[in-house]
């Protein structure tokens, strides 16, 4: 294993030199970067470009496709993910995951959020109560489900039920919360809700977000990286990349000149 | 493949309206230093009017920015674009007083009967501020950064040119005390002048922020213009 000079204590992740292949095509092309923590960092770039499978990286979401095949190294702190003695489901413990598309499970709101934590032995019920309340506050829930906690989620509104889907991986506390277009199909009023809780969340949670909406991006991240066609072409501060980008085809592409 | 035309020609459209003020401005100093140096009432008075004009195209500009900005929510360098020609048509519409201001001189002069020969250093200073308008709006239409940083150093010559006259003109009220209302009349004109050097001079900076994405104050571009120019000569 390589020695660690460039593994820091505020980076999250430092991911060197990755490839990615889907058999024989090259999804993701020697990609480097650090993700620090307690910050939002923002992916974007055109459909395909790699920025949903860099994501998926992260808690070995990959592992999942048969035909993906990586090269290279992410470091957890001083751990290499992919090392033997990783354990993935630990990993994704640590590392949780809000799709684009709400997903609770068809049971209770209350059940939803103590399902990670039953799942790892834990019965007694005082913890489950304090764990569901504190995950259903932190996602800005509570408020709105407290007096409906038998309620089944799928009777939540879409902008609710991401919110759950975020108090469910609050629950296990990880450290980083990955997110894959968290709000591409809810409302302007549920969106501003969930950028609203990221920007609380990033105080306690490393956050990495794919979205398709640059003023999502450059309203809510402190980093962002472009990607295109499997590279990454560049990675700043959100602050650089929204007002003086290096490269020209961040600039088209922010802008709307080509995607 | 290109995308969002109509944004890319409301720009197109945008920059098009700044530089159709700028040409306006910068006929405005020609005509109001004209005026002076020739005696032009009528030009004078054709300032003044064009000022309204003048006035009406920084609000159209400006309403036109706003509505990009809202509309199209521009970002990096089409954003610099939009929020520097908000500041440059500030100092565009200044210009354009300072040029009726000079044009009110000069018809009160003539109206009172001062028979000034202008002095040629005032000439040069007028040929100087209508000289650095023509560089700042020049590095404008090209988006000339090398253009843009040049104009921070005509500003030097036009202070000096100020400074110099202004010792002059003290220096002739003691001379001849009846010609110091004339003498201030003169002097006033050549504050003017000074004031349109530091709008260009803020045109010039804003330029630069579009171009390089940091503003620079007058001192440190002036520090760099000189400091490539020991560069060039060693």
């Amino acid at each position: 294993m390589r020695q660690q000079t460039d593994v820091k204590l505020d980076n999250a992740f430092v991911v060197n030199d990755l490839d990615l292949y889907y058999g024989d095509f090259q999804a993701l092309k020697n990609i480097n970067i650090k993700i620090p923590l307690n910050k939002v960092t923002a992916f974007i770039g055109p459909s395909g470009c790699g920025k949903s499978t860099l994501l998926r990286c992260f808690n070995r979401m990959n592992d999942l496709i048969e035909s993906a095949r990586i090269e290279g190294e992410i470091y957890h702190h001083d751990t290499e993910i992919h090392g033997k003695e990783v354990d993935v489901v630990q990993l994704r413990t640590v590392v949780g995951m809000v799709f684009q598309q709400p997903n609770p499970f068809p049971m209770s709101v209350y059940d939803n959020v103590a399902y990670g934590l039953r799942c790892q032995g834990v019965k007694d019920r005082r913890i489950l109560d304090e764990v569901v309340e504190t995950s259903l506050k932190q996602a800005a829930l509570w408020d709105e489900v407290k007096d409906h906690l038998n309620r089944n989620a799928t009777k939540l509104s879409g902008g609710q039920q991401q919110r759950l889907c975020i108090a469910r991986a609050i629950s296990l506390t990880p450290e980083v919360i990955l997110m894959d277009e968290p709000t591409s199909a809810l409302d302007p009023i549920a969106t501003s809700k969930i950028e609203d809780l990221i920007i609380e969340l990033k105080k306690s949670y490393t956050i990495i977000i794919v979205t398709h909406s640059m003023s999502q991006a450059a309203r809510i991240s402190d980093m962002t990286a472009f990607f295109l066609l499997g590279e990454m072409i560049e990675y700043d501060d959100t602050d650089i990349i929204f007002h003086n980008p290096a490269d020209q085809r961040t600039e088209d592409y922010i802008s709307g000149k080509f995607g | 493949m290109i995308q969002r035309k109509s944004y890319q020609q409301e720009l197109e459209e945008l920059h098009n309206s700044m530089i159709r003020m700028g040409s306006d401005v910068e006929e405005a100093i020609h005509n109001a230093i004209t005026s002076l140096t020739e005696n032009d009432l009528e030009l004078a008075n054709k300032v003044i009017e064009k000022d309204d004009e003048i006035d009406e195209q920084e609000h159209k500009i400006n309403q036109e920015c706003i509505l990009l900005i809202a509309r199209q929510q521009p970002v990096a360098r089409d954003l610099r674009e939009i929020t520097s020609n908000m500041k440059l048509i500030t100092d565009l519409e200044r210009i354009a007083d300072h040029a009726e201001d000079i044009a009110e001189h000069v018809i009160f002069m003539n109206e009172n009967g001062f028979n000034v020969t202008v002095p040629h250093d005032v000439v040069q200073m007028a040929n100087h501020t209508q000289n650095m308008i023509h560089a700042a709006l020049d590095a404008y239409v090209e988006r000339n950064l090398e253009k843009a940083k040049r104009v921070a150093m005509m500003d030097i010559r036009i202070n000096a040119l100020y400074n110099k006259l202004k010792k002059y003109f003290v220096r002739q009220i003691k001379l001849d005390p009846n010609s110091a209302q004339a003498m201030v009349e003169m002097l006033m004109i050549c504050h003017h002048l000074e004031r349109v050097g530091d709008h260009a001079q803020n045109v010039a900076e804003w330029i630069v922020y579009y171009i390089e994405g940091q503003y620079s104050s007058f001192s440190e571009i002036r520090k760099e213009v000189e400091h490539d120019n020991e560069q060039d000569e060693t």
